[in-house]
């Protein structure tokens, strides 16, 4: 399994639904996905890997990555004032891409 | 003695305005000291997610009333809305953050150790942001005294 490969392939899908949602996204709609993604990449890795040996169920793995959204809301409340992502575009369809990617690609 | 007066009052009306510009509450031990305590308290009860739900659900009962108590506690306080909305999603059975884990916990009856360790971990980092924000309150205060005293 290579996890570079399996992100590379989730960045690309995220950006394909935001088009599909969008004519045109805009930079900040890419700096976003790529702040999400960036965020936890090493905590996604882990939990990929925990996926694919069978320490995590799927519901277990989207619980977790809802969890890194909340948090990344906390953590931008902390960041008063700072530039902040919007995170709007971090709902219900982008928990789910990622899911289904990391799911399918880790039991590939 | 009239130059000290004006120099007093200059000092006072600097100070009023600095702290009127930034709008946000002053640190306060109280929260800080609760925020530290509820993150142990929850740390140590998420030890046991592995077991029986029904064992600990008196401790969970008083851990949320604990949390719900201090959400109330951070809305009322003036111009202390980013602390509150930290608090609120923390609370919310339906985000997933503290309370959301913990409900969790209850549906299931017991949690998986790989999914514990790895829930465990994100909520602490949840209480770390929230612990963070109140230390920032008292560095926002000194900074705003050294720029008055640079400034005098």
């Amino acid at each position: 399994m290579d996890f570079e490969e399996i992100l590379k392939a989730l960045r690309a899908n995220l950006l394909a639904a935001l088009e599909e949602n969008h004519s045109a996204y805009s930079n900040q709609s890419v700096n976003d996905i790529d702040v999400f993604l960036q965020s936890f990449k090493e905590k996604l890795k882990r939990w990929t890997i925990l996926f694919a040996e069978g320490h995590l169920t799927e519901d277990d793995f989207e619980w977790l990555v809802k969890s890194q959204k909340d948090l990344l809301v906390l953590e931008n409340l902390l960041q008063e004032g700072v530039s902040k992502i919007s995170l709007g575009h971090l709902k219900t369809k982008i928990i789910k891409i990622v899911v289904k990617t990391i799911t399918v690609a880790a039991l590939a | 003695m009239k130059k000290l007066l004006m120099y007093v009052l200059l000092f006072c009306s600097i100070l009023f305005t600095s702290c009127n510009s930034i709008k946000t509450a002053i640190f306060d031990q109280y929260s800080y000291q609760q925020e530290v305590s509820l993150k142990i308290e929850t740390k140590v009860l998420l030890q046991h997610a592995m077991e029986d739900y029904t064992l600990y659900k008196t401790q969970v009962d008083a851990l949320l009333l604990e949390m719900e108590k201090m959400e109330e506690y951070e809305k009322n306080k003036p111009d202390n809305i980013i602390s509150y909305q930290m608090w609120e999603l923390m609370t919310d059975a339906d985000k997933n953050s503290v309370a959301g884990l913990l409900k969790r916990w209850k549906e299931k009856g017991q949690l998986t150790a790989a999914f514990n360790q790895e829930a465990t971990k994100q909520i602490m980092s949840a209480f770390d942001a929230l612990i963070k924000y109140e230390i920032s309150k008292d560095k926002e205060k000194e900074n705003i005294l050294l720029e008055i005293i640079k400034n005098y």
